[in-house]
């Protein structure tokens, strides 16, 4: 009886969060409805830089690092990096700093996931638009 | 109060001569009355409650007056609306002389208001000693009831005057004589929390297992109205308890009072029920430093006696931390680290501020397993046990839940997490019983409804 009261919550609670709720759908601005199942998407990488290393080595990867499924092996510089990158899949990035004599390889990562949510009669796409923060810790 | 009718007078539309009269009454002005009566007042006039010259003087206790009226003929027997006569009048506050005066002139001892309330309900009630041992001396009735069924013994034990209780007893009055509803005058003691005059009704013999109309008896009685401290004075004679009675524990669990539970278990009295653990708990809570947020949620068992918990808790950081991990000489990976700890412990409290206080002291320890992992990769967090000692404050919102402030020490991951922890938690428990609780709403208590 518990388990079956939890379930109708959990699934109206899903409806309403799948479905957005629009008072006036003849004026209802489109502008930032995606209307075609995307691609690709934007994935944010946060990374630290220095005066004296204003670049940093950050290697992609499809998966974890340890799957070897390498994207992009570059040095960036400014602190952030935005790439737009295929849809529904997982990305884990590497960043390398040096500090003295210790060499530091920061690892994060995150999925970029979409889905839709309907909004009157049209279907718009979402993304989660992720952030690897591969910052050095403080 | 019973005699609010008498403090204000209220003449209405009276003749002049009769207000006079009644004024005069009311005052204790003498040539005043004899004024009135010489001008023909009716001796018999009355306000619109129904009160009398003579109700009038002897409440107020003008004896002089009272002579005057009744060898002028005034009716001692005439009774205001609410039933009380001059001698009713006089007794309600103590006017022994003019009670003394009135008897002689033909009042009846045993005369009751409309409830039933006879002289010597009201020298219990207001604890008139002398006006009590006179009433007895001139053979007033101690087992007579009012339309509740209250006799004088009961209203002396409901009001906590053990003087007059003790000259009822040696008067013989029955000590266990019940009202309408079941209870004793020991029931109604404790009722009231007139610990003194339970005791006293325990040392004549009154009955600790007589069972009321609700099935309770003293001990329940005792749980039910909060008054925890009798609780010690009914121990000795628990194998006289009859097991007709509601279970005193079964009322602490409806209450979730885990402090009664406790109480009757010091007291030495038995569950029913036999349940080791009377109390289940749960706690939520989080716990902190300026490194992570842990939340924290924890599940056990209370015993009452000696005041510890046993439980299970688990505690998750509910943000990843940047943790470095050292993999070769010169290299650190810096990964985002989730954290969990799994563990049972044990926790005892103290009480340097008094048991009744709400603050209490609490140590505790548990033996926990650590374990996490980190994101993007498929490396695992190190895994290890650790022994997490705390001490907290605890304060009682109310019988069954309280707030915790506990400082712990979680070391582990040198230099990277600080050690100390500060936790703010939410206890609540769940006294349980195998049987069916009884419904505290049908459970009355004592009360005597023309009294206060």
């Amino acid at each position: 009886m518990m388990f079956k009261f939890v379930v109708i919550i959990l699934f109206i609670f899903l409806s309403a969060c799948l479905t957005q709720q629009v008072d006036d759908c003849t004026n209802y601005d489109y502008s930032d409805c995606n209307t075609l199942k995307p691609d690709s998407a934007l994935v944010t990488i946060k990374f630290s830089t220095t005066k004296l290393k204003p670049f940093t080595l950050l290697k992609i990867y499809h998966g974890f690092a340890e799957d070897s499924n390498l994207v992009i092996s570059d040095s960036f510089p400014e602190g952030i990096l935005k790439l737009s990158l295929p849809v529904n899949k997982y990305y884990s990035v590497q960043a390398f700093y040096h500090l003295s004599d210790t060499k530091i390889i920061a690892v994060d990562g995150q999925k970029l996931k979409i889905w839709k949510v309907q909004v009157c009669d049209s279907i718009c796409w979402n993304n989660n638009s992720p952030v690897i923060d591969v910052k050095l810790k403080r | 109060m019973l005699f609010y009718c008498f403090i204000i007078p209220v003449f209405g539309q009276l003749p002049d001569e009769d207000q006079k009269l009644l004024q005069a009454a009311y005052e204790g002005n003498e040539s005043k009355l004899l004024q009135a009566l010489i001008n023909k007042a009716d001796i018999e006039a009355v306000t619109d409650k129904g009160v009398s010259a003579l109700i009038y003087a002897s409440q107020r206790g003008f004896d002089n007056i009272v002579k005057i009226l009744v060898y002028n003929g005034a009716n001692i027997s005439h009774t205001a609306n609410d039933g009380v006569n001059a001698f009713l009048a006089a007794s309600m506050l103590n006017r022994i002389s003019i009670a003394d005066y009135l008897l002689k002139s033909g009042a009846d001892i045993n005369s009751v208001n409309k409830s039933g309330a006879g002289a010597l309900h009201f020298c219990a009630a207001y604890n008139y000693d002398s006006l009590c041992r006179f009433l007895i001396e001139k053979k007033a009735n101690p087992e007579f009831k009012d339309i509740d069924g209250n006799t004088p013994l009961m209203i002396a034990a409901f009001s906590g005057n053990n003087t007059v209780i003790s000259i009822l007893v040696e008067a013989k009055a029955q000590i266990d004589n019940p009202d309408k509803n079941g209870f004793t005058p020991l029931m109604a003691s404790i009722n009231r929390g007139y610990l003194n005059t339970a005791q006293f009704l325990i040392r004549q013999n009154a009955n600790v297992s007589a069972v009321n109309n609700n099935k309770l008896n003293a001990a329940g009685i005792a749980v039910l109205s909060d008054h925890l401290a009798a609780l010690p004075l009914l121990k000795n004679d628990l194998k006289k308890t009859d097991t007709a009675a509601i279970d005193p524990f079964r009322i602490a669990y409806a209450k979730m009072d885990i402090n009664a539970v406790r109480k009757l278990k010091k007291a030495g009295f038995k569950s029913f029920d036999k349940v080791l653990f009377p109390s289940f708990f749960t706690l939520v809570g989080l716990n902190f430093n300026a490194d992570h947020l842990l939340f924290n949620f924890k599940a056990g068992v209370h015993e009452v006696v000696n005041n510890f918990d046993v439980f299970a808790d688990y505690q998750v950081r509910l943000f990843r931390k940047k943790i470095w991990v050292n993999v070769a000489p010169g290299v650190e990976y810096q990964y985002w680290e989730s954290r969990s700890f799994a563990g049972i412990g044990i926790s005892k409290d103290f009480f340097p501020f008094g048991e009744k206080n709400k603050h209490l002291l609490f140590l505790q320890t548990s033996f926990s397993y650590s374990y996490g992992n980190f994101r993007a990769t498929y490396k695992k967090a190190e895994s290890f046990f650790v022994i997490i000692p705390a001490v907290g404050l605890k304060y009682f919102i109310d019988n069954s839940s309280n707030i915790q402030f506990v400082l712990s020490y979680c070391s582990y991951q040198p230099n990277q997490i600080f050690p100390l922890h500060l936790g703010i938690n939410l206890q609540s428990y769940f006294p349980f019983s195998n049987k069916k609780l009884p419904d505290l709403y049908k459970l009355k208590q004592k009360h005597i409804d023309w009294l206060y």
